[in-house]
């Protein structure tokens, strides 16, 4: 068995990277700077923890701002998710993670009544590479952030003349491989010493979404800006898409929006396990289930 | 127009199985209770199919996992012939037996009617699958994804207002 591999923390949690090849303790150690180098550029701007990042500036003033050449990807996908979920997936859920406690200092206090959002089109216009904030409400691009991240990296890898990888962000992650295909566990959400099926991933990405680690009284951190309420009639959600940024941002969506309007704008298989371990996906989710 | 079941099912197995008949009977009851219109609505979710005077039956999408006793591992396919007011047709059903219980069904139509091909349609995509999860050490993995390995920050907090909230 060859294969080299090591891990760092990033965006809260832990990152861990496997290669194919062996590489040497000095080439390693020279790829896990080059990459957490760039994570922690990545959280500097777009975390809305961090008090100087362009998140925090685009969510206290309005105007326009310039955005970095890297949020092209991001800020397309937002808008463009956000069409195809009615609005639902949307960054400003920020006010309300905050105003239901989810802040800076992980307080868990809600703070006052929430309210309704308004549109995203109403509240900035964006044409890259700039975006005219009208009215500064709390961004939080939590929801596809991290998958763009495991993009980024891997992308990096790629440049860097590392073509099989495998990136693991806290369950979320991206393969590339000429021969060997991924098995992914679906952690019961309910027991996490079991797993509910295996899927099977190669050149791919899966991202999950599951309500139940991150809760909080009545709340998790998926909103239903509609209803302002944690959605709990669906336990977990798994997208496989070649791209992690979409699979992470739809196993989001796929909690308050239908999978049939999402997938007239994006290309992805899915998987939802309901609160009463029902399991709805599509057809080509490559799954064995228990 | 309703629709009856006769007792045409060819089933061919993949692998060595010897106690079939009781198991085809079950999957004639799923292709049955899917396929046919039932009266009574059920407290799963209930569809209505065409306002037009010829069809107002209620189809309930809904099959609850069948659990059988004693039946060898394997999958099963087995075709459902049935004869419909268009007249005669079939269903193909492709299912799974692991330790007594279908863990992968596939229902595939063999419908050549318009009329039938939109009913068991319903019943395809209304299909529900049950999962009852299996241990982490009985399976052969590379990852598990899932919300466990959850920001460590965020768990510390949780942690600390349950020990606040304890006293």
């Amino acid at each position: 068995m060859g294969g080299s591999s090591f891990d760092f923390l990033a965006t809260g949690t832990k990152w861990q990277f496997d290669f194919a090849e062996d590489f040497s303790v000095a080439k390693l150690e020279m790829i896990r700077t080059i990459l957490s180098n760039r994570a922690e550029d990545f959280e500097s701007i777009y975390s809305r923890f961090r008090e100087d990042s362009l998140i925090s500036k685009i969510s206290q003033k309005s105007g326009e701002f310039a955005l970095p050449e890297d949020s092209e990807k991001l800020f397309d996908f937002y808008f463009r998710l956000n069409k195809f979920t009615n609005g639902k997936f949307t960054p400003l859920v920020g006010e309300l993670l905050n105003m239901a406690g989810y802040d800076k200092e992980y307080s868990f206090i809600t703070k006052g009544v929430l309210e309704h959002m308004p549109d995203l089109e109403s509240v900035a216009e964006y044409k890259f590479p700039t975006i005219n904030v009208k009215e500064p409400l709390k961004w939080d691009l939590g929801a596809a952030g991290k998958g763009y991240l495991i993009d980024l990296l891997g992308k990096l890898l790629e440049e860097n003349g590392i073509s099989e990888y495998c990136i693991d962000a806290g369950g979320d992650m991206l393969q590339k491989s000429k021969t060997k295909v991924l098995r992914v566990g679906l952690e019961n959400p309910k027991n996490f010493e079991q797993v509910i099926g295996v899927a099977e991933i190669k050149n791919q990405s899966i991202c999950g979404s599951s309500g139940s680690r991150r809760q909080w009284g009545n709340f998790h951190h998926i909103f239903d800006i509609n209803s302002l309420q944690s959605p709990t009639d669906i336990l977990s959600t798994w997208v496989v898409a070649e791209s992690a940024m979409v699979a992470d941002g739809i196993a989001t969506s796929l909690f308050f929006s239908k999978p049939v309007d999402i997938k007239r704008g994006f290309d992805f298989e899915y998987l939802i396990l309901n609160s009463d371990f029902t399991v709805e996906r599509s057809k080509y989710f490559p799954v064995e289930l228990f | 127009m309703e629709e009856s079941i006769d007792s045409k099912v060819e089933v061919k197995t993949e692998g060595s199985q010897n106690k079939i008949l009781p198991f085809v009977l079950i999957v004639v009851l799923l292709i049955g209770i899917g396929i046919f219109a039932l009266r009574k609505p059920s407290k799963e979710e209930v569809l209505e199919m065409g306002k037009g005077e010829e069809q107002s039956a209620k189809v309930t999408m809904t099959v609850t996992p069948a659990i059988i006793a004693n039946y060898k591992d394997g999958k099963y396919v087995a075709t459902g012939n049935y004869t419909s007011p268009a007249g005669d047709e079939s269903v193909e059903v492709k299912i799974t037996l692991k330790s007594n219980v279908i863990t992968e069904a596939e229902v595939i139509s063999k419908a050549t009617k318009p009329k039938s091909i939109t009913m068991q349609n319903l019943f395809i995509g209304g299909f529900m699958e049950m999962v009852v999860g299996k241990n982490i050490n009985e399976v052969k993995l590379d990852k598990v994804s899932g919300s466990s390995l959850t920001s460590k920050g965020f768990n510390d907090a949780i942690e600390k207002i349950k020990t606040v909230a304890k006293v």
